[in-house]
């Protein structure tokens, strides 16, 4: 990959716009990316507690967590700036 | 994405036949990684440098050709001023020309017109003189003639001879200064 | 499709995973199956095709070559330069060859003859994730620094610190496990998933034909469903193609900006 810099300038016009709809388009990927892992470490978190100490609403409360964390990374990466 | 999902469970729910579709085969993960990785040398190093040159030439050929038409416009707006320049010189020169032609002609004419006044009053002065002398010639003649004449008739007139030069020229100055206070 | 053919006649079997696993179509080596067929044909064909378009790259394109620049330019523009920004033209190359590796890979999904999706045997979207994987984080470490670049992913600015210890695991695990695990899982199972639904009509359709005289005008309903279905995947697959390069596209992105 080590091409020689950037000697193409900008072939498209209408470049920034452009840019930032298909920065939405990955948006949405990314969005769904933290989610899952919110969901999916907090949540198994739950439930590695509930398996070791014999309860069964720790991985709805890790879930809960989990849900929230992702949430709170989403609006901060993507509507606090 | 969801609707393919649901079918696709379900079906391999129903029927458990073949081994379990997301436990990746090794040799698939060699195979993919190889051809990908062949795939990326052979792009890499014989398509997109060429795709790319196709690029630049064809930015190139668009800007020479600007290139070309601004050197052209910029000769063509020398040689228009060059032009101009030749013209305006030949019209300052035409113009200094005349103003010579004009000042020699006038120069000629003054020249000319001197020499005719001078040449005039110089005839007019010589004719002058002439006339002088010939007024004073004829004068002179005049008085000795008119002297002798008078002096005649006087004589005769009289009947007297005047022999006497001091009476005869006492009668003479006489009659002169008598004609003389007449005129 | 070996599987079909061991079908026996008793009975509608539906297709099921069994219809991916295919047998070496020659000796007994892993390596002769159809999927690592059709993956190395991907290749050949691929090659062949855009090193011919490009070998003049003439000023004046023809029609080869103009098609060539279509998919390249496409890539270059739309996944390239507007995503990665003013850095775009080294990424160019690796974003291009798994845009067409991809998409060609799927496309033999419908195919006539071919009729496979490879990137339906979850290897080699495995194996291209990997090199996607590998890809963004050593561009991310060359560029910052291994201590900056973990810093960047796990710590946010901002935030009072004990909240770290509930943000800081799954920002980890998006940027390791998460993302590279959805990016191969989302090519897979859309491409299995298509080829399960096409396989579902297709043979209902051969089944129904082998059956009595009235239940026949059935099977032309489940063919001609099944044709429909063939376009509605055309789309997907070139759709998922461009899912997996513009996301390589952002996580490269995200690695050469100077903040996360």
């Amino acid at each position: 990959m080590a091409s020689d810099g950037d000697k193409g300038k900008s072939s498209l016009p209408n470049n920034n716009a452009k840019a930032s709809a298909i920065r939405e388009d990955g948006a949405f990927w990314s969005i769904f990316a933290y989610l899952i892992s919110g969901l999916l470490f907090w949540g198994g978190m739950g439930a590695l507690a509930d398996h070791f100490l014999n309860t069964s609403f720790l991985i709805l409360i890790g879930l809960l967590i989990g849900l929230s964390a992702g949430l709170g990374l989403i609006w901060m990466r993507f509507i606090r700036q | 994405m969801s609707a393919h999902l649901v079918m696709a469970t379900m079906h391999t729910a129903a029927e458990e036949a073949g081994p379990s579709p997301i436990i990746p085969h090794p040799a698939e993960i060699v195979v993919g990684l190889v051809a990908f990785l062949i795939l990326f040398w052979l792009l890499r190093t014989k398509a997109v440098p060429m795709f790319e040159k196709a690029y630049s030439d064809r930015t190139h050929a668009i800007q020479g050709g600007l290139e070309r038409a601004e050197i052209a416009q910029r000769e063509a707006e020398i040689a228009l001023q060059k032009y101009q320049t030749q013209l305006a010189d030949a019209r300052g020169e035409a113009a200094k020309l005349r103003d010579e032609a004009r000042q020699e002609g006038a120069a000629i004419i003054e020249a000319m017109r001197t020499t005719a006044q001078e040449e005039a009053a110089r005839i007019t002065e010589s004719a002058k003189a002439a006339i002088e002398a010939d007024r004073k010639q004829a004068m002179n003649a005049l008085l000795g003639e008119v002297g002798t004449i008078a002096t005649e008739l006087a004589s005769k007139i009289v009947g007297e001879s005047l022999e006497d030069q001091a009476r005869q020229s006492r009668v003479v100055e006489r009659f002169l200064s008598e004609m003389e206070s007449s005129k | 499709m070996s599987a079909m053919l061991n079908r026996s006649g008793a009975g509608f079997a539906p297709p099921s995973s069994a219809d991916f696993d295919f047998k070496p179509i020659f000796g007994n080596s892993i390596f002769t199956t159809k999927p690592v067929f059709l993956c190395f044909l991907s290749v050949i064909l691929i090659a062949t095709f855009f090193i011919l378009s490009a070998r003049k790259a003439a000023i004046v394109p023809s029609r080869l070559q103009f098609a060539g620049e279509s998919v390249y330019g496409f890539v270059r523009g739309t996944l390239g330069e507007a995503v990665i920004g003013p850095e775009f033209m080294r990424f160019v190359p690796f974003l291009f060859s798994l845009f067409t590796f991809v998409l060609t890979n799927n496309l033999f999904g419908i195919v006539p003859f071919l009729q496979f999706p490879t990137m339906s045997r979850i290897g080699f979207p495995i194996s291209i994730t990997l090199c996607v994987y590998v890809c963004y984080h050593w561009i991310a470490i060359r560029k910052h620094g291994f201590i900056k670049y973990m810093k960047d992913v796990c710590f946010m600015p901002g935030i009072p610190a004990p909240v770290y210890i509930i943000l800081t695991p799954v920002e980890f695990a998006t940027y390791f496990v998460t993302r590279p695990l959805t990016l191969a899982m989302r090519l897979f199972a859309n491409m299995f998933a298509g080829h399960l639904l096409l396989l579902i009509f297709t043979l209902g359709g051969e089944y129904l034909l082998k059956s009595g005289a009235l239940i026949k005008i059935f099977s032309l309903f489940s063919f001609t469903f099944a044709i429909g279905l063939s376009f509605f995947e055309f789309g997907i697959q070139c759709l998922q193609a461009y899912i997996f390069t513009l996301l390589t596209a952002l996580y490269i992105a995200g690695a050469v900006a100077d903040e996360h």
